[in-house]
């Protein structure tokens, strides 16, 4: 009779090196792997349409009001996870398998403590190309070692799941593409082990789950005048939605520097 | 209206405390700011890294460090002393800011076992004899400002590069000081000087970012200009290989005769700042790191050759 051991730390290693074995043998599946991860209309745009396909697609004016008080929670719990996961991120210390495949001591205590190196397989692409490089000069970023957990999983998996509670058809897809595109290529690519996908995932279970449930029980009624505010002003809503999906898209990545421009633009008076 | 969601998440909501203790034992073992974290990146296989001291041996933040016979002399910066040390005997201190030391910056020793030291804040070039006294050679009166990088000639004189005068200057044993290169070679800030087994004389200027090569005709040559992130702050010669460590990015670099340059290690974290580089007899490297001058914080880090 075989065995099992329970090895949490075995089973990630285990499973992002099978994936990462997918990676650097064809161009073209490099390619297109980079497109799911740096592309925004390959990546987040997928999610956006999904959501909107929820937004709309319901026929019966009580069922509308129902999926958008559901689809708004959905929105203020991605912001909430991804808040988390970006903070947790920048806390905790677990480098990304890619920076794992060099020899690498954090410093624990007053002693160097060796990480255990995993095998990589670079993408052939010319962004992981040149990233491989810049590795093996020296250049490693701060923000490669705090892979935990992975806030692409937190935010897109919200969204998937807040879109699947409302319809099925766009929350399948919109779950297929989170896993199958977004986060199979994070793992494949080295930027993320199972453990940040799994507990980015989690974040984002348990951050739907509390928002749903705090917004049933104490703002069921804001929500439904939201909600109707929303159908009363359609194409100001709809325009207003495209904006925050458009961000969502590129993974908020538009707002710090808009923030800081702001800023300047303040300071300069 | 949100009732129904309730229902059909019930099930998400039962997961949730097993999902907050798995995340939370996740978590666990680390839980400090990335900006918080040294690390060491080897990039070379031939080498490993370790600790080999801490502030807690005695010293400050060290910034010079020389390795003879077993023991590491320090340039203390942050402690404002020079001193020597080994795991055995401790440390001992030849003298502190009661005898003048102000910011101990690069030291070097001759075949006597006397240790002389710059001091960048006064100009000072100090010699600390074989028995530990330390004895002001040359300083300001002498035209010295800022006394940076040191280095022992094969004739047996010091070359003092000065940060302030933008030149490098001989100093005799005897404390007559006089131009080796003015200004007119325009070497802004010799921080750092090595000469390799041909007499070659390297010159190490982190503000223009440069590694200069004064070959035994006299002639500068450009060595390293300008490359993107290339700061060099010490240099070392091994044989005929250059050890180089750069403060602004972190990194360690291998020079040999023919190049090209070589990153052995990049330092990051709370442990980027590194500072002094010195091989041992078996070409183990040790490398000054401050963490924190004013809170006197430093290590000692060793790269290891393998095998």
């Amino acid at each position: 009779m075989i065995g099992f051991h329970w090895d949490p730390v075995r089973i990630n290693d285990a499973v992002g090196q099978a994936l990462n074995n997918l990676a650097g043998r064809s161009r073209l599946l490099d390619d297109l792997l980079y497109l799911g991860l740096h592309n925004d209309l390959a990546k987040g745009a997928v999610i956006g349409a999904c959501f909107f396909a929820a937004w709309f697609g319901h026929a019966s004016r009580e069922d509308l009001l129902r999926a958008r008080a559901i689809l708004l929670t959905t929105l203020a719990a991605a912001a909430l996870v991804l808040a988390t996961t970006k903070t947790m991120s920048h806390v905790i210390v677990l480098p990304r398998p890619a920076i794992l495949s060099q020899r690498l001591y954090l410093l624990e205590g007053d002693q160097l403590r060796e990480q255990a190196r995993l095998p990589f397989r670079v993408p052939l692409d010319g962004w992981d190309q040149t990233k491989a490089r810049t590795l093996s000069e020296g250049q490693v970023l701060v923000d490669d070692l705090g892979g935990f957990p992975s806030d692409h999983a937190g935010l897109f998996v919200t969204l998937a799941l807040g879109i699947w509670v409302v319809s099925r058809a766009a929350g399948a897809i919109a779950l297929f593409w989170t896993f199958g595109v977004i986060l199979a290529g994070k793992i494949i690519t080295g930027q993320h082990s199972l453990f940040d996908v799994v507990a980015g995932t989690a974040m984002a279970v348990l951050g739907l789950a509390i928002c749903l449930g705090v917004a049933s029980r104490w703002l069921d009624r804001p929500l439904e005048r939201l909600a109707n505010w929303t159908l009363r002003h359609g194409a100001f809503a709809s325009a207003l939605i495209f904006l925050v999906m458009f961000e969502v898209g590129s993974t908020l990545d538009h707002l710090p520097d808009l923030a800081t421009a702001i800023l300047k633009g303040l300071k300069g008076r | 209206m949100l009732r129904d969601a309730r229902r059909r998440t019930r099930g998400i909501g039962k997961a949730r405390g097993t999902l907050s203790l798995f995340v939370t034992l996740l978590a666990l073992p680390g839980c400090r700011k990335l900006e918080d974290q040294g690390f060491v990146l080897v990039l070379d296989d031939a080498y490993r890294a370790s600790v080999v001291a801490t502030s807690q041996v005695g010293f400050g933040a060290p910034d010079g460090i020389l390795w003879h016979a077993g023991r590491f002399y320090f340039a203390d910066e942050g402690g404002k002393a020079v001193r020597v040390w080994d795991g055995v005997a401790g440390m001992r201190t030849f003298g502190d800011s009661t005898a003048g030391f102000s910011s101990p910056e690069d030291l070097v020793m001759d075949a006597d076992a006397n240790v002389f030291v710059t001091d960048d804040d006064t100009g000072d070039v100090w010699k600390v004899d074989s028995a530990g006294a330390p004895h002001l050679l040359a300083g300001k009166a002498q035209g010295l400002v800022s006394s940076e990088a040191i280095a022992l000639s094969p004739d047996g004189d010091l070359l003092v590069g000065d940060g302030a005068t933008h030149q490098v200057m001989r100093v005799t044993k005897g404390g007559d000081v006089s131009v080796f290169l003015g200004p007119e070679y325009g070497i802004t800030k010799p921080e750092s000087m090595a000469f390799d087994s041909t007499g070659n004389l390297y010159i190490a200027d982190n503000q223009d970012n440069i590694l200069y090569l004064l070959d035994p005709q006299h002639h500068l040559h450009r060595l390293i200009d300008k490359r993107a992130g290339f700061s060099p702050e010490t240099i070392v010669a091994s044989g005929d290989t250059l050890y180089i460590t750069d403060s602004k990015s972190g990194r360690v670099y291998r020079l040999p005769p023919r190049g090209p340059l070589q990153t052995l290690a990049t330092f990051g974290g709370t442990i980027r700042n590194v500072q002094g580089i010195t091989p041992d007899d078996r070409g183990d490297l040790f490398i000054t790191v401050q963490s924190d001058l004013k809170r006197r914080i430093g290590f000692v880090v060793r790269l290891a050759r393998a095998g």
